[in-house]
């Protein structure tokens, strides 16, 4: 039909008086990275909230792999393939970070909960979970409580954690926030590689991971998008200048 | 200058695993000194283990050449260090306001000085903080530590997760509170700002602090070496 794996069409959100998203109309393509910016309160949370279902829209539609998934749950949306990290931290901290990934592993595979006691035999799994932490530059850490793993470190397993689920699109909510820039230069090359196994959408306050990394931005202020582009015209754009990036850029 | 802070030999632990081997820094008054290190390499510990949020840590912390080691969190605070923590942590169920008054002490630094730093607190100051988008609260969660009349202002991360306009707002004022001869001990990934702002620079590489010195001797080679930039 197209060649957008996302399709989100008029979605509005009201708190209230408050319109926090507002008639917004954004797509993702296969192979590709869309980076969502935005001064903060803009409301590009609560949209990334919309798509997880976590936030119900008031109206709008959102088409996942031409399958219309707007009245399906949180975790409806989760079983076919949407996968979020979240803004603040949201690692299990009294797993170490290997267990925190084959959690994940254990969610996408359907398995239940009480197999966890006997997963030392399963080598498979260990395996697998090992790769994503050499893969976050973690394996390290491995045997580390996720309470104990730095703030950037805990940031890393999260994107581990979105990497277990093999989901159909990543939504990245500040993925770079709290890394170092090693760390940064990691994950920039990192998401290059994975874009082609699911697409990105990128929420991000880091500019010069997003000029390195999108293949498109949409500017998202006060819920509406004001501007969608390529780096180049984004960076040209005088609106987007003044309503967020300022003039350092 | 007269010396402020002090530590040496800094140990710390989080139950069993020790993070913190052989801490060293020193601020002297009216000093804006970076903490530098890549994740995971002890520079919020260390920032802990100074506010008594650490349980087990020994060594010399010194400030004002009181020990503040064994002492509780609020009384370190009292005795004049003021924390902008990681995560901003507002008290989210109070408004503006009450953040700012809540734990205020006497001192230069009154409501209105914080209302003409950040204008925007003033305009919001009856919402509650957890209203506030995030550079928002980020500004609220420096007028109150500002509110305590610090003698040493600790700021951890505070330019994280905020968009390009708010991030150069927030460092416009850490450059007014420098101009005011406010002591800031400071972590923030943006070594570009923090070469033109701060007086001197410590590095830390598991758990110990491996080099410092003033932004001339910060060369590409030692930046290289242990930031990974």
């Amino acid at each position: 039909m197209n060649n957008n794996i996302l399709n989100i069409k008029n979605l509005s959100k009201s708190f209230g008086a408050f319109k926090v998203t507002d008639d917004i109309a954004i797509d993702l393509k296969f192979n590709e990275i869309h980076a969502l910016i935005g001064p903060n309160g803009a409301g590009k949370s609560t949209l990334i909230k919309q798509i997880v279902g976590s936030v119900k829209h008031d109206i709008g539609s959102i088409i996942l792999d031409q399958e219309d998934i707007t009245d399906l749950t949180d975790i409806e949306r989760a079983k076919i393939g949407i996968s979020r990290t979240f803004q603040v931290s949201s690692v299990i901290p009294k797993f170490s970070a290997l267990e925190n990934i084959i959690l994940s592993l254990l969610e996408k595979n359907k398995k239940t909960f009480q197999l966890f006691q006997n997963l030392q035999s399963n080598k498979d799994l260990f395996s697998k979970a090992e790769r994503i932490l050499i893969e976050i530059e973690l394996d390290n850490q491995s045997n580390t409580l996720a309470s104990e793993l730095s703030h950037g470190d805990r940031r890393k397993l999260e994107v581990g954690l979105a990497l277990a689920m093999n989901p159909k699109v990543f939504l990245f909510d500040e993925p770079m926030a709290g890394l170092d820039e090693a760390g940064t230069k990691m994950m920039i090359n990192l998401f290059k590689k994975i874009k082609s196994q699911s697409p990105i959408l990128l929420i991000e306050h880091d500019m010069d991971a997003v000029f390195a990394l999108a293949d498109r931005i949409s500017v998202i202020v006060y819920g509406k998008i004001v501007a969608t582009g390529t780096v180049e015209e984004i960076k040209s754009n005088a609106l987007v200048h003044d309503v967020y990036l300022g003039y350092e850029v | 200058m007269s010396l402020l802070l002090e530590i040496k030999s800094l140990r710390s632990w989080y139950g069993a695993s020790q993070a913190l081997f052989d801490v060293n820094l020193e601020i002297e008054s009216g000093q804006v000194v970076a903490l530098l290190g890549r994740n995971g390499m002890g520079k919020s510990t260390t920032i802990n283990s100074i506010c008594g949020l650490i349980h087990r840590y020994e060594g010399k912390v010194n400030f004002n050449d009181l020990s503040l080691i064994g002492q509780p969190s609020y009384k370190i605070a009292q005795s004049g260090i003021g924390l902008v923590p990681e995560g901003r942590r507002a008290f989210s169920n109070l408004t503006v306001l009450e953040n700012l008054t809540a734990a205020a002490r006497d001192g230069e630094w009154l409501l209105q000085n914080i209302y003409d730093l950040f204008p925007r607190l003033e305009e919001r100051k009856f919402q509650l903080a957890s209203s506030l988008s995030g550079g928002e609260q980020q500004m609220l969660v420096i007028g109150r530590a500002l509110m305590t009349n610090p003698k040493l202002l600790i700021l951890d991360e505070a330019t994280e997760g905020l968009s390009p306009t708010i991030r150069s707002e927030i460092w416009k004022v850490i450059k007014i509170l420098k101009s005011r001869n406010i002591s800031i001990l400071i972590i923030d990934k943006s070594l570009k700002q923090l070469l033109e702002l701060a007086d001197n620079f410590y590095i830390l590489e598991k758990g110990k602090t491996v080099w410092n010195g003033p932004s001339k001797n910060l060369t590409s080679e030692i930046a290289q070496k242990f930031l990974g930039v």
